[in-house]
């Protein structure tokens, strides 16, 4: 079941600004989704369409089954914008309960639902200090805890590490983790790539309010998967004919066979050991997200739309 | 309803952080009990209940027009004074900043994506931002009601008008700040847009003032004007005035409304007037300049600018994307 599908979503801002440009996605419930892009791609602008801060020209689809901007929907939904900024004449735990005050959450249910967050993003310690007072990182935790305060089926979380030291965004992915493993699906825009392929499902990319590619992150690294063959000495022209037939690529010393893995390729290991040709390295080898990611999308720059 | 407590709520929390809102509760604290401290004796007027003594044959104890006198100081100078001015603009110093804070990115971003009305988001702010004068003036009403129920045996609850009264005043200026930070996100430009109106409806109520002055003065006679003089052009001044707040006009309503002893303060002041010497006839008319306009066309123009100013802003909060 999908609890994101939309279709032909197009925001164009004042000034002719074009951010989507006829958007399609669906996110499967239960998953940590990431979605990726470079600065101006529209990540940010289709995530505030789907939470309505930003009015899209044209939306088709449904969030938990309802259509896009149905405010009552809101309730079951959590979101921490990037560059989060919550008021500095609060403490910790004044934001929390803001917040969920503001999603409808009871006072009573509030109070302890904030001790619960507190200590799941570890600032029970800072929980009576006002928030002018913390660190960018606590600002983050804060800010996660807050997102999370409504019991949200979806929480949408724009750059949520930004600012948080290494032991913070593991535990931070611990927290994203157990959502998962609730049934709860965690949308996720970030430029980290290593933390996202570290606990994503699947990704989609974004450029230039487009969509590039959405699938899994081993089914979107599935074509570039390879097996890389050295070997010491030369080949003979019979040998090299027989090894392209059998797909196999040959330059400096190095055989490559693509989207191939390790048993479909015994039998081009096989022939060159018959003709006596030593085999130094065989390597299976895939792009991680960040190769897979810049090979995705336009190397000229800025998306060059507003995000 | 909880999305509204919990904006008020934040109001509340946010105003209690303000220095200033502090530093202006302490004055306004310190002014009333001054008023408070006011008091007469046999032989004149006591400051500081009796510290400080001056002797009046005018003001004393025994005069008729003493408890009227005292009434008037609250009024006639501490409300369109202190309330209607100084605290008005300190509280629009420290007000300013909320819409254009809270318009901020990342900051207005967490409150719109909750279940709750673009509308009812902004209409709650609005009026959490009006508490900041709320709480002034109620709390000066409540030192001014008691000194004058200790001071004239006299308790007139007709004084807690101010209150409302001045909460129009500053929202009207108010409004015009927060239209212009909804459509500007700037804290200094939208101070001084709220102070450019407030001076404009000002200067051109002021106008209307003058223009029905010089038409309808009783010293026409003397000055050997004719009838009609001046009577069309107070007409058209007063047509383009009517769109316009009376925010000065607010801050007199209560000269109009407090009654002591079931009688206005003016009746007793045209005595005190005359005791000093005042032209009776100018008095009267200066009574009749001010009453010219009914509550219904002060209070009605007034609210009208507001929800006129504050619908726009509310559209254009409602439309505009973060």
């Amino acid at each position: 079941m999908n609890v994101i599908d939309i279709h032909d979503v197009w925001k164009t801002y004042r000034g002719g600004v074009q951010a989507l440009g006829g958007i399609s996605l669906q996110v499967p419930q239960g998953q940590i989704f990431g979605f990726l892009g470079p600065n101006g791609a529209g990540k940010s602008t289709l995530v505030k369409v789907l939470t309505s801060i930003v009015k899209p020209n044209k939306c088709q689809g449904t969030m938990l089954g309802m259509p896009i901007g149905h405010k009552p929907t809101l309730a079951k939904v959590g979101y921490l914008p990037e560059h989060a900024r919550f008021p500095e004449y609060l403490k910790g735990r004044e934001v929390i309960q803001y917040v969920a005050g503001l999603s409808g959450v009871p006072k009573s249910r509030a109070r302890v639902k904030a001790d619960e967050l507190l200590e799941l993003v570890g600032m029970s310690d800072w929980a009576n200090k006002k928030m002018g007072t913390y660190s960018k990182g606590m600002k983050q935790r804060i800010g996660l805890a807050q997102a999370l305060v409504n019991d949200p089926e979806i929480v949408f979380l724009d750059e949520p590490t930004d600012g948080v030291d290494p032991r913070g965004r593991k535990e931070m992915r611990d927290v994203l983790e157990k959502m998962r493993d609730q049934g709860r699906t965690v949308f996720i825009n970030s430029h980290l790539l290593g933390e996202l392929e570290m606990i994503c499902d699947s990704v989609a990319i974004m450029d230039r309010g487009t969509l590039v590619t959405q699938g899994s992150i081993a089914e979107l690294t599935a074509k570039s998967q390879r097996i890389e063959l050295d070997y010491q000495g030369s080949l003979s022209p019979d040998l090299t004919q027989r090894l392209h037939s059998m797909g196999a690529e040959s330059a400096q010393q190095t055989l490559t066979i693509y989207q191939k893995s390790i048993p479909e390729v015994q039998s081009i290991i096989d022939a060159l050991r018959k003709e006596q040709v030593t085999i130094a390295r065989v390597q299976e080898v895939r792009q991680n997200l960040e190769d897979f990611f810049i090979s995705s999308v336009s190397t000229e720059g800025v998306g060059g739309t507003q995000n | 309803m909880t999305q509204i407590l919990a904006v008020l709520w934040d109001s509340y929390k946010l105003l209690t952080a303000k220095k200033l809102f502090w530093i202006t509760l302490g004055l306004t604290i310190l002014i009333a009990l001054i008023y408070a401290s006011i008091g007469t004796y046999d032989q004149g007027v006591s400051l500081l209940f009796g510290v400080i003594k001056w002797k009046s044959d005018l003001i004393n104890a025994q005069a008729s027009f003493a408890d009227h006198f005292y009434m008037k100081i609250f009024t006639d100078h501490l409300v369109p004074w202190w309330l209607g001015f100084f605290s008005i603009v300190l509280a629009l110093i420290s007000t300013t900043p909320i819409f254009p804070n809270f318009l901020d990115k990342g900051s207005v971003d967490v409150a719109i994506s909750k279940p709750v009305s673009r509308t009812t988001l902004f209409l709650t702010k609005y009026i959490g931002s009006l508490l900041f004068v709320a709480a002034q003036v109620a709390i000066f009403c409540v030192i001014c009601y008691l000194a004058q129920g200790y001071r004239l045996a006299h308790w007139s609850p007709q004084i807690f008008l101010a209150v409302p009264l001045i909460l129009l005043a500053f929202s009207s200026i108010y409004c015009v700040i927060v239209l212009t930070a909804v459509l500007t996100r700037s804290t200094i430009f939208s101070l001084l847009m709220g102070l450019v109106m407030w001076g404009v409806g000002t200067i051109i109520n002021g106008a209307e003032e003058g223009a029905y002055n010089y038409a309808y003065s009783p010293l026409k006679e003397i000055m050997r004007r004719s009838e009609n003089d001046g009577q069309i052009t107070h007409e058209i001044v007063q047509k383009i005035s009517t769109p316009f707040p009376k925010i000065e006009r607010l801050k007199t309503l209560l000269q109009d409304e407090v009654k002591l002893n079931g009688e206005k303060p003016d009746g007793y002041l045209d005595a005190f007037l005359n005791a000093m010497g005042a032209d009776r006839v100018e008095s009267a008319f200066n009574i009749q300049a001010r009453q010219r306009h009914s509550l219904t066309y002060i209070i009605g123009s007034t609210l009208a600018y507001n929800f006129g100013v504050l619908g726009i802003a509310c559209f254009f909060f409602n439309r505009r994307d973060y």
